[in-house]
């Protein structure tokens, strides 16, 4: 299934429609409009109201599902799952805006630069309320070490070392929050949505800005994208290389294009044994993402590395009987899953160069001398009771050499029990870690109801 | 909610100063006062004060570690006295053993720390061994694990011996205090660009070296 050529496959991401509205159809995407938050009704029967605060209708109302094209007559009112698949139909989808005017409460005095806006984020309060050691002994053990002058004698000393919460709270005084420049092709800052499939799967997902680009100036370049169709969920979580001027478009066009590839391919080749249907669907959708890649770049007369991204494409079964995981992988990041004895187990590799921060991108040559090598598939028992598919703004915490899997696992067992999960996520996401400011993105995939209490061992 | 880092990423900086008898008077207070606004600087810049570590190796007369690997607030700026000749090998020797023992590389399993960044100031001809590490460092520049930029100060340095060492060589042609300071600003803007994650050169596809800002002006040139 090769990639129409664009003027045949009606899209919503032509140019038909400027951006912010073509992407207001996409209810089940981490593209939302500038500035709100998508949440996406649960349809599992607990009607509840998602969201506590002010709520604001998107312009589309109607749940649409999960694709590129138009439904053609495909009467889903939810991500690819027929009417008659599923329980309930789902509630529509809602947005609601986060107040941009919730003041931090710093309870530092001094070291506010005047960079700093007084309206701050949520997640600024978050920051302000959780980074503070011991209040006024932080500035006193910092200034010693910093403040004074050269001394005559020279020690190769150890001067007063100061814990990572005082040292926050230091840099928490020079991160500044600023919008973005450029108006085109904006990206909101933080983005979540809960749904659950007719089949019983379970997806939570949350991104949000990271505070490097915060203090750039820069838009999010993190995105993912979904669907859920027959027995399938597939999930595409996407970095964009920060270097490059439009990498978020190019994040956001390789989660879309690679899930509608493999959906497509998936649902046309039904004859097939899985194995082969799902390695070739998982290869043909990173190509169908680097085509949308080279596409977009041709209609914008611009290199297509200044697209450039990771691309992280999962495909799960939940049908009874065998069960299949599908993982394609290019660039950093990576998936995560819980074993049924409480155990984690990292399923992915990723790329690394020889130094932090260097990966690989969908676009860079090596990635694609290397297509078929990048995608695995597994036979397993039962589906994984958890699994998390994240970028590296995340997962880098918790894996070694910084981290272990277990302390990711642990908080977000709890966070993913809260009835209004998805914001609770998009919460936790905002965790202040000594230099870990990248964007972050996770997606969390459940299968049956999380056990609150598990054997670890 | 903080999340307490058994290790974080570090971005290590290490400054290879030049103390050899030539440099007294102006000059090595000119780089006293360039170490001091450096840390001063990379303070007002909140990746460098989460990820910055800096250590200082000195050389003139012998080759020494002034300040081993140290985080930016808790970093002092030593104060160099000048004296001696130019034992720019033990100086490149003390380097390569920090590099090993200091820090977090890749590896195919996970991501370590940031490419360490290393600036080398010297104004005249090596008077020990030095070619044997020179050619290991720059191995790593070639290996892509390290980004070596050496500044040549004055009339009287040969770049040729600093080309045998790096690709990235700068010539500082004046050694007045002014020169120095511009010369340290520009170090401190390198150190803030590296410490962008997949940003600059530090990072993203590999195959470049670290996104230097351009010469601070007249009196520096690239030597390509």
């Amino acid at each position: 299934m090769g990639c129409d050529q664009a003027e045949d496959r009606p899209s919503v991401l032509e140019d038909a429609k400027p951006v912010e509205e073509a992407y207001a159809d996409l209810a089940f995407s981490s593209s939302a409009l500038a500035g709100e938050i998508a949440i996406a009704g649960a349809s599992t029967g607990d009607a509840q109201p998602l969201s506590a605060g002010p709520v604001a209708q998107q312009t589309s109302v109607e749940a649409q599902p999960v694709e590129t094209q138009p439904a053609h007559g495909d009467p889903c009112n939810n991500a690819g799952v027929r009417p008659e698949d599923s329980a309930a139909v789902p509630t529509a989808p809602v947005a609601m805006l986060i107040s941009p005017e919730i003041e931090p409460t710093p309870q530092v005095d001094a070291g506010l630069s005047p960079g700093i806006s007084p309206g701050g984020s949520a997640d600024r309060e978050m920051l302000a309320q959780t980074a503070i050691g011991p209040g006024g002994n932080i500035e006193s053990s910092v200034e010693n070490s910093a403040g004074t002058g050269p001394s005559p004698v020279q020690l190769i000393s150890s001067p007063e070392v100061p814990s990572d919460e005082a040292l926050l709270a230091r840099s928490l005084a020079l991160w500044r929050e600023i919008e973005p420049d450029d108006p085109r092709d904006a990206v909101s800052h933080l983005v979540c949505q809960e749904h659950v499939t007719g089949r019983g799967a379970r997806l939570v997902a949350a991104s949000r800005r990271g505070r490097s680009h915060a203090h750039e100036g820069k838009y999010r370049e993190d995105a993912y994208h979904w669907a859920a169709f027959d027995e399938w969920v597939v999930v595409a979580v996407t970095d964009g290389a920060g270097s490059k001027p439009l990498a978020r478009v190019g994040a956001r066009l390789a989660a879309e294009a690679s899930v509608s590839y493999v959906r497509q391919a998936m649902k046309a080749h039904l004859e097939l044994d899985v194995p082969p249907l799902l390695r070739g669907a998982l290869a043909g959708g990173m190509m169908n993402a680097l085509a949308r890649i080279h596409e977009e770049a041709a209609r914008r007369r611009c290199d297509p590395d200044d697209l450039a991204t990771t691309l992280i494409l999962v495909a799960c079964s939940t049908a009874p009987g065998t069960q299949w995981l599908g993982i394609a992988q290019v660039g950093d990041g990576g998936v995560a899953a819980q074993r049924l004895d409480g155990g984690c187990t990292l399923l992915t590799q990723g790329d690394h160069g020889s130094f932090g921060g260097a990966t690989l991108f969908l676009t860079s040559h090596e990635a694609q001398l290397t297509w078929m090598k990048r995608v695995r598939t597994y036979e397993v028992a039962a589906p994984a009771p958890l699994l998390l598919i994240a970028t590296d703004g995340v997962l880098d915490d918790f894996t070694p050499p910084f981290g272990d899997l277990s302390s990711l696992f642990v908080p977000l067992r709890v966070v993913l029990q809260q009835p209004n999960a998805a914001t609770a996520l998009l919460e936790w996401l905002a965790y202040a870690r000594r230099s870990s400011y990248d964007d972050r993105t996770l997606v969390a995939l459940m299968f049956t109801p999380i056990q609150t209490v598990s054997p670890w061992t | 909610m903080v999340v307490e880092a058994q290790r974080s990423r570090r971005l290590p900086i290490y400054i290879l100063a030049d103390r050899s008898g030539s440099m007294a008077g102006d000059p090595i207070v000119a780089v006293n006062q360039g170490l001091q606004f450096l840390k001063s600087d990379l303070e007002t810049e909140p990746r460098a004060v989460e990820s910055v570590w800096i250590s200082v190796i000195s050389f003139g007369g012998q080759a020494r570690v002034e300040v081993p690997l140290t985080e930016l607030m808790a970093f002092i700026p030593p104060i160099l006295n000048a004296e001696g000749g130019t034992p720019l090998g033990g100086a490149l020797r003390l380097l390569n053993q920090a590099i090993d023992n200091d820090i977090i590389s890749s590896t195919g399993q996970h991501t370590g720390d940031y490419k360490p960044l290393v600036f080398l100031f010297t104004d005249g001809e090596p008077t020990d061994e030095w070619r044997t590490p020179a050619q290991e460092v720059k191995q790593r520049t070639q290996a892509k694990t390290a980004n070596i930029i050496a500044v040549g100060c004055g009339s009287q340095v040969n770049t040729t011996t600093l080309k045998e060492i790096t690709e990235s060589v700068m010539l500082m042609e004046n050694t007045g205090p002014g020169d120095f300071q511009r010369l340290l600003a520009w170090v401190s803007m390198s150190v803030k660009r590296a410490s962008v994650p997949k940003g600059g050169g530090n990072s993203g596809t590999g195959t470049a070296t670290v996104d230097l800002p351009p010469p601070p002006g007249s009196g520096f040139k690239i030597v390509f």
